[in-house]
């Protein structure tokens, strides 16, 4: 999953609250919040940066050991996807 | 909103399964909800089904069997009404309400949590109360203002709470066989608040683990994920009504001050909880 991007599908509703995220699956109608970290996970993963830019992103802000941050990172947008709530692109180039 | 009652037949069952299924704590349907091509239906299983036009406005009961109009008006006035109000598009939430000084105050939580009781509370103790179990809240404009529309004017109330707090003189609906729960209807004893008042605070109901009375501020996540458990939504699958209701919930949860609220279910306690609730509610 290293090199993958991730798109947010269209039935997916977010909103802000505070420095926390909520998520609204509208196809299943089921909810998720996200901590700040998770929102912040959330951000990067909007701006379509891939699983390493989004640890190196983090590493650089957050007083974190590379394998604990791999480790994190992967396990959310692992559930993240399980959920429904975003889905791996392709790698430019793939059919 | 109008009411028919049909005449009674048995309940069939549907060709598709029920999209939504309440449970009572016994682990039994309570309530099934089935959608059809022109219209939803409310399953209670054993008493009747309700059946909603597509317009929600037109309302038809039909009984299963051999069972007393009262139950058939009271299903309809506090599980239906609720479901209805909110797919015409109002904001209707699990909570109770009573009027303050400041303006309302709200109840919410799960089932157990102790609305009724607390609304009963204040309703025999001097201030009148706006809702019993279902808040409808109107938004006043793109403001910030909320405010809570009078609901029916009856609290349901468990035996115990009955008991506890309710005056001698204060005057009871006899039973209809909808609930274990008796309702008291507003007269001697009991004060109703017949106009709208603005939504100042809610409290979010805790399980009553704690040891004294604990009053402390929800976050915004927090009380919109509180908010999301506790709203009527007929259809759950709708995708725009979700959308539309989860943007309400996140504006009410920013804009209307929100507290974590528990205390022993003591009701010797009543009182002292009453009194705390109040200076709370008047604080700035």
């Amino acid at each position: 999953m290293t090199s993958h991007k991730f798109a947010v599908p269209s039935n997916v509703m977010v909103r802000q609250v505070g420095q926390e995220l909520v998520i609204l699956e509208l196809s299943s109608g089921t909810y998720f919040g996200l901590d700040p970290v998770g929102a912040r996970i959330w951000q990067l993963i909007v701006e379509q940066r891939s699983t390493s830019e989004i640890c190196a992103a983090l590493e650089a802000e957050y007083d974190v050991t590379a394998d604990v941050l791999g480790q994190d990172v992967t396990r959310l947008i692992e559930t993240l996807i399980d959920k429904g709530l975003v889905r791996p692109l392709l790698p430019s180039g793939a059919h | 909103m109008n009411l028919c009652i049909a005449d009674a037949a048995p309940q069939r069952p549907y060709s598709s399964p029920p999209y939504r299924t309440w449970l009572a704590a016994s682990g039994i349907a309570a309530a099934e909800f089935y959608r059809l091509d022109d219209r939803y239906v409310i399953r209670f299983p054993d008493i009747a089904d309700f059946e909603i036009a597509s317009d929600a406005q037109n309302i038809l009961c039909r009984p299963s069997g051999d069972c007393a109009e009262a139950t058939l008006r009271n299903l309809f006035l506090d599980q239906v009404v609720p479901l209805v109000l909110s797919h015409q598009g109002k904001l209707v939430l699990h909570a109770s309400a009573v009027e303050m000084p400041s303006g309302a105050i709200a109840f919410a939580g799960i089932s157990g949590r102790g609305k009724s009781t607390l609304a009963a509370s204040f309703a025999t103790t001097g201030a009148a109360f706006l809702s019993d179990d279902a808040l409808i809240l109107e938004r006043c404009g793109t403001d910030t203002v909320y405010r809570v529309s009078p609901g029916h004017p009856s609290i349901r109330l468990w035996e115990d709470s009955r008991s506890a707090l309710i005056p001698r003189d204060a005057m009871k609906a006899p039973p209809d066989g909808s609930s274990a729960k008796s309702r008291l209807v507003v007269g001697a004893g009991v004060k109703f608040c017949e106009q709208s008042r603005e939504l100042r605070k809610v409290y979010f109901l805790g399980d009553g683990s704690a040891r004294t009375i604990s009053i402390s501020r929800a976050s915004h996540s927090e009380a919109l994920l509180q908010w999301i458990r506790n709203v009527f939504l007929l259809d759950t699958g709708e995708a725009e009504a979700l959308a539309r209701n989860f943007d309400r919930l996140w504006h009410l949860a920013r804009d209307v001050e929100a507290y974590h609220l528990d205390f022993p279910r003591d009701f010797d306690m009543a009182g002292t909880v009453r009194e705390a609730i109040a200076k709370h509610a008047m604080e700035k």
